[in-house]
């Protein structure tokens, strides 16, 4: 299999400005059976794509009133300047070739670039929050405000980690609260699920993640309920509020409707946010896709439930819109997608730029798929846009991106301030002159 | 986080109150093809 291939990139789905928006895959191809021990995990090395989507007009008579063009602009690889931790290998089978499996370590390592990859025995002793293990699946990508950084949500740890969006290092791992993680750590999902009791239910981790407007605060999701919570709050979903600056977290709770798990969240601003809520149904899974709804949420009066469990915690479940904003389902139905053509993992939420709609201002809501790297059964790397106004969606407000000059631009910037700075001078002289 | 006065009771009332009246419309469809990316691996 090769390192490069392209797939599940809408795990997550980032505005960066104009038309550009980065998408995240998920830790890569492992629905070829190869190995059980690890899963069919592979030492995919974890990355970001940079996209354009551009909408132009369509022609008249057709069906939806823009064209998309999804291009493929560049690709990221996610790393750490320090060494991390990988599986040995020792013990967990062969490859497809008979060979042993080996390290977990991607091959491309050099002594001051250790990447991430999804092979689920890179770890080593400790709990699934320690940083400095190796494996990561990432499930949500958001951008800084100032265009320089990225921040990664992922479902191993639960981390969420900040990354260079121009070289893909590491800058920082936010420490999460430790009532997210679990103790006792396999290779294998079953494994962890059964020999544990407090933390993530493991491939249900940190599946969404979003940033306010002002770029002030993390908002990561959780997929499912926690194992301490599941036994009597089953559709209790935590949310955990991260201070970009601090570090400080919160802990709120998602009740969930008819969905098996939330698979993303955008804030709309510093207080509400859209979460996707979805089931497992759909092409991908070989049925008719049910439940992929959008729902909105307030944690303007949340009350922290860090330090409850359970049905307590669910108790102060946080404000949630009795219908969703958007059924994906039953709008892409009713413009002729049938329901076993609508992706089971839809994934990537992101809001785009404002476009014209009959001469309207309207702004635009984009949706993402996570193919699994399976184009065959579960289509392709699907997006859909949708738009709205103001009043479907009140205090809508877009992130506020600051101009990040390119070296070109801070030449011409230095050129400008150097012919400003002269006419000031010029015209001092004249000023004295006359004066 | 800003915060509000007003209970869960109310706000949860009020949300309801705004997504029955979102009209969100279909805009545009796309699929990125392809089967390889751009990070040079092989």
């Amino acid at each position: 299999m090769r390192a490069d291939i392209l797939g599940g990139i809408g795990s997550g789905l980032a505005y960066a400005g104009g038309n550009t928006f980065l998408a995240i895959p998920d830790r890569g191809p492992n629905a070829t059976p190869y190995n059980s021990a690890v899963d069919d995990t592979v030492s995919y090395v974890s990355r970001f794509h940079t996209l354009t989507l551009d909408l132009t007009p369509s022609a008249g008579g057709t069906t939806l009133p823009f064209m998309l063009t999804p291009t493929l602009k560049s690709t990221t690889l996610l790393y750490s300047p320090t060494a991390l931790v990988y599986g040995s290998g020792a013990g967990l089978g062969n490859r497809l070739d008979g060979s042993p499996l080996g390290s977990g370590a991607p091959v491309i390592n050099d002594a001051s670039h250790f990447y991430f990859s999804g092979r689920s025995d890179n770890y080593g002793a400790g709990t699934s929050g320690n940083a400095a293990f190796g494996r990561l699946d990432p499930e949500a990508i958001r951008l800084s405000n100032d265009g320089r950084t990225v921040f990664v949500s992922d479902e191993y740890g639960p981390y969420v980690r900040q990354f260079d969006r121009a070289t893909g290092k590491l800058v920082r791992t936010y420490e999460l609260p430790a009532n997210l993680d679990i103790a006792n750590l396999s290779p294998r999902v079953a494994d962890e699920i059964a020999n544990n009791t407090s933390g993530r239910t493991t491939n249900k981790g940190m599946e969404g993640l979003a940033i306010t407007p002002d770029g002030k605060t993390l908002v990561g999701f959780m997929q499912a309920a926690l194992l301490q919570d599941a036994p009597t709050a089953s559709k209790l979903v935590r949310i955990v509020t991260i201070d970009i600056a601090t570090g400080a977290t919160h802990e709120y709770g998602y009740q969930l409707t008819t969905g098996s798990g939330v698979s993303e969240v955008v804030a709309i601003n510093d207080h509400e946010f859209l979460v996707d809520e979805r089931d497992g149904k759909g092409l991908g899974d070989g049925t008719d896709a049910k439940v992929k709804q959008i729902f909105k949420i307030d944690l303007a009066n949340a009350e922290d439930i860090t330090t409850l469990t359970g049905a307590d915690a669910a108790k102060k479940a946080v404000a949630k819109s009795a219908t969703p904003f958007l059924d994906l389902v039953s709008a892409l139905v009713a413009a002729g997608v049938p329901k076993s053509q609508i992706p089971s993992k839809i994934e990537g939420l992101a809001f785009g730029k404002d476009v014209m709609v009959n001469g309207v201002r309207t702004h635009t809501l984009w949706i993402a798929n996570d193919n699994d790297f399976l184009p065959g059964t579960a289509g392709g790397s699907n997006f859909y846009v949708f738009g709205f106004t103001d009043g479907d969606l009140p205090g809508f407000l877009a992130q506020q991106f600051g101009a990040v000059p390119e070296p070109a631009t801070w030449a011409m910037m230095v050129m400008g301030f150097g012919l400003v700075g002269g006419a000031m001078r010029r015209r001092r002289k004249s000023a004295v002159r006359f004066a | 986080m800003r915060r509000l006065v007003t209970t869960g009771l109310c706000a949860a009332a009020a949300l309801a109150a705004t997504s029955a009246s979102a009209k969100v419309t279909f805009l545009a469809q796309g699929t990125l093809g392809g089967t390889a990316d751009a990070s040079g691996l092989s």
